[in-house]
């Protein structure tokens, strides 16, 4: 008895031990905390009388707040002596959350809209436009690009945010079960009747092996955050350079239109219609939202989807651990199409961030030369790789995390305060790709890893196209909701799932654009012939 | 004086006397603390109810939040634009549909189920079968409409599963626009019927046992005194809150609604204050926003008439 009771003792002992025992992002957080006193002064830019920011912004969870000890806004203000409070808001809900703001007059210095949208803060007239501050921030105008100037403004011209950028292509990428294939002897799918082939074979067989061949879900398709993203991986095959909500496109000719007005659109409807008659396309497309998604893909339950090239490994690695010890969700080029179309749409390098309030009209150009530094080398260094000799050293000119800040790929990484996104700020590619690399060399990365290193970085090159951007025009704001994604985008949806003809749905959309989408239709056109023509 | 001149002489306030104003303010102090509960409810209902009423202009505006009232005023544009959406028959009639499923399967079962109650013989059966029958109603809206989608999922779902086993397609049932209203009237019977009942038992238990006394004495049995007895006690409880439910036929409920909608079941989902949120919060249209709220309002409060007059009417009980 006594005996045992000292076992038990030892072993609670032990594993509160372990449970004490600091993880390396404590240990790092500590560790850059306690260096930030050391920073120097900012050559470049220092408020001696200090400067306070307010903000309100979304914060995602994988990152610390200043509240959990972060280094970086206190490295800042060591640095400049502007001190950044942000009210750090959840994603979910966050319209609502700008929406009370505004209602309370309370506004803070700096805002993200979110999805409120830029528009509709323009519109409230509660943000400034920056358009005669570009001289105050030459950082950031020059990592923005003088090609991308276009992306950076809001569909009335103007530039009302601080941007964060991102000049990292890839980001989703089609992924297959590989090991699926194998069994059933079929090679990676090349061309478009490669790909029927593939998904007939898959929505046939037993390829989980459950002893049920009804329940695999050939082409699996992400609903996106309003139903507006499912069709992307389709609409490339058929051609259509689809905007990231997959609303819009640029025609050959150079015009800014809806999708639906896209010459290919009915053959890409008929098309997708029959696939899901077929049993080939995820029957429940329409509600599967992107936990779902991954839920089929760790469960064996898909055999082909497209979703962030990240998945490929955590979605193998789920299997994996599930006892599938040969499950691989290998990420392969974009789908070829009927017609050889084969392309993917190119993260936005360029997306607007923090605008700049009606409140703080008085310290407008201060708040630009803070943000600017953030977007210097100082700045660039201190967001992307922490603080030196703390969590990296220089060697032979090039900034080199240590292994153990990198050892975890980019969740301790992140979660340390680094490449601190809802922030935002300039992303280096090479320390994107140290974190991604997670200190091991290409050839060393285990299937599933090298996965993801070619979802992001090989199978799509040089088959990306510039995604246009969702021009927010007012006549945009004003119709979204009720023409479309509660209008056509429904009726795209009852199209592809049988309940509509394809005829049905081209006379109801020329219905919606008789209640004012034609009016969309054309602010856009007329928007981005403004951006593009400069 | 005779009755006329009486009749005639001016009515004296009776505030006037001191008597009776010593007398009224004697008894609100002593009974002080049953006004001081009244006050929440007085501040919440002047608060929540009222004041937002003053806003209701906003349906006049292109309303913008930092502008307040100093938006543009814009006129009738946005009831214009309501009454000549095509849909709006449709989100009508969606609303009445599952309104008028609810109202006829599920607004008698918590009368049925408190009668049931009411006859079971071991209290302590009763009681646990009263106890379980409420858990339903604490689950949150967002567990529920989790609950039933996990349920009805065709792929993994506890429906598709027996649907597998006895040989048949699985029924995706979600993103079938015909099953909506059965899958929230079925999920809300589960929900609300326990809860519901509350009322109803509490004014069966009101009932005087002398009645039933008097019935079984006359030869009733129980079905009879269910009949006659039972029925007739909760019959003006039952009629209030028919009328009051009449009244909110329009202000489904939305939680809930919203949760089940997808792009498949729009067609039957889609409702006038799901409408109005969308178009409030999504759109961040405010003004047009508010001309839907208000005509869902102004009909709802002529629902609220016509049921009181039909019933008063037939059942010669009413709400005014």
């Amino acid at each position: 008895m006594k005996k045992t009771l000292a076992i038990v003792l030892a072993l609670a002992m032990l594993l509160g031990s372990i449970g004490l025992a600091e993880s390396t992002v404590e240990v790092y957080t500590q560790k850059l905390l306690d260096a930030v006193p050391t920073l120097e002064k900012s050559e470049a830019l220092y408020f001696e009388d200090g400067l306070n920011i307010t903000g309100m912004g979304v914060h995602f969870n994988s990152y610390p707040t200043e509240f959990d000890g972060c280094f970086y806004f206190p490295a800042i203000e060591k640095m400049t002596g502007a001190h950044i409070g942000i009210d750090w808001r959840v994603e979910d809900n966050y319209g609502t959350q700008v929406a009370t703001t505004l209602a309370s007059s309370n506004l803070p210095d700096i805002i993200q809209a979110g999805d409120y949208g830029i528009s509709a803060l323009v519109s409230e007239g509660a943000i400034l436009p920056l358009d005669d501050y570009l001289d105050l921030m030459p950082n950031i105008v020059a990592a923005v690009g003088e090609n991308r100037m276009a992306d950076w403004r809001e569909a009335d011209g103007h530039i009302y945010t601080i941007p964060t950028i991102v000049n990292v292509p890839g980001s989703q990428t089609v992924q297959v079960r590989k090991d699926w294939l194998d069994a059933l002897g079929l090679p990676l799918p090349q061309t478009w009747e490669d790909w029927m082939t593939v998904w007939r074979a898959i929505r046939d067989n037993d390829c989980n092996g459950n002893g049920d061949p009804t329940d695999e879900i050939p082409l699996a398709l992400e609903q996106g955050s309003s139903g507006e993203r499912s069709m992307a991986s389709l609409l490339n095959a058929f051609g259509i350079k689809a905007s990231s909500d997959c609303q819009f496109c640029v025609l050959d000719d150079g015009t800014y239109t809806m999708v639906y007005e896209h010459p290919r659109y009915r053959e890409f409807l008929e098309t997708v219609q029959a696939m899901y008659a077929e049993g080939l396309i995820d029957q429940q497309f329409a509600t599967r939202t992107q936990s779902e998604l991954f839920t089929i893909m760790d469960t064996n339950l898909c055999g082909t989807a497209m979703t962030w090239a990240e998945r490929a490994k955590l979605s193998t690695y789920a299997n994996i651990d599930a006892g599938d010890a040969d499950a691989l969700w290998e990420s392969v080029a974009p789908i070829t199409g009927p017609y050889g179309d084969q392309m993917t749409q190119e993260r936005a390098a360029v997306t607007g961030l923090w605008s700049i309030t009606v409140a703080a009209e008085d310290k407008i150009e201060e708040i630009i030369k803070v943000f600017d530094w953030c977007f210097s080398p100082e700045g660039i260094n201190l967001y992307n790789y922490g603080i030196e000799g703390v969590s990296y050293d220089w060697v032979d000119g090039k900034a080199v995390m240590y292994p153990e800040v990198v050892a975890n790929g980019f969740v301790d990484y992140r979660a340390m305060g680094m490449q601190y996104e809802p922030f935002g700020g300039a992303w280096q590619t090479e320390a994107f790709m140290q974190g991604l690399f997670a200190g091991v060399a290409l050839e060393d990365l285990d299937p599933g890893a090298a996965s993801f290193y070619n979802g992001l970085a090989v199978v799509n090159t040089g088959k990306f196209y510039a995604m246009p951007q969702t021009l927010e025009t007012e006549e945009y704001t004003e119709y979204r909701a009720e023409l479309i994604t509660t209008g056509v985008c429904v009726l795209r949806d009852q199209c592809v799932a049988g309940q509509i003809t394809v005829d049905e749905f081209f006379a109801k959309y020329e219905a919606l654009k008789a209640q004012g989408l034609q009016e969309v239709i054309d602010a856009g056109t007329a928007a981005y012939a403004k951006l593009v023509g400069g | 004086m005779n009755a006329a001149a009486k009749n005639r002489e001016p009515k004296q306030n009776i505030f006037n006397s001191k008597r009776v104003r010593a007398r009224v303010l004697q008894n609100i102090w002593r009974n002080r603390y049953i006004y001081l509960m009244v006050i929440p409810v007085i501040i919440y209902f002047v608060l929540l109810k009222y004041m937002p009423m003053w806003f209701l202009r906003s349906a006049f505006y292109d309303y913008k939040l930092l502008k307040g009232f100093d938006s543009k005023f814009v006129g009738l544009k946005w009831f214009e634009r309501l009454f000549t959406n095509p849909n709006l028959m449709t989100y009508i009639g969606n609303t009445l549909k599952l309104n008028f499923a609810a109202l006829v399967l599920l607004f008698p079962a918590p009368l049925v189920f408190a009668l049931a109650l009411k006859e079971l013989r071991s209290k302590r059966f009763m009681k646990t079968v009263q106890t379980i029958s409420y858990l339903p109603h604490f689950v949150s809206t967002v567990v529920l409409v989790s609950m039933i989608s996990t349920i009805c999922s065709p792929d993994y779902g506890t429906l598709a599963k027996i649907a597998k086993m006895l040989g048949t397609k699985p029924i995706s049932f979600m993103t079938i626009p015909e099953y909506f209203v059965p899958v929230s009237v079925v999920s809300g019977f589960w929900q609300s019927v326990g809860w519901e009942s509350v009322i109803f038992y509490s004014t069966l238990m009101g009932i005087d046992q002398v009645l039933y006394e008097a019935a079984k004495i006359d030869g009733a049995n129980r079905w009879q005194q269910i009949l006659h007895v039972s029925l007739p006690g909760v019959a003006n409880t039952f009629v209030l809150l028919l009328i009051m439910h009449v009244g909110q036929m329009l202000n489904v409920n939305f939680e809930k609604v919203y949760l089940m909608q997808n792009n498949l079941n729009l067609s039957a989902s889609e409702m006038l204050p799901t409408f109005t949120y969308k178009t409030g919060m999504e759109s961040h249209n405010y003004g047009y926003a508010t001309a839907a709220g208000l005509f869902n309002s102004v009909v709802s409060v002529a629902l609220v008439y016509i049921a009181n007059a039909i019933s008063r009417k037939v059942g010669e009980t009413s709400l005014f």
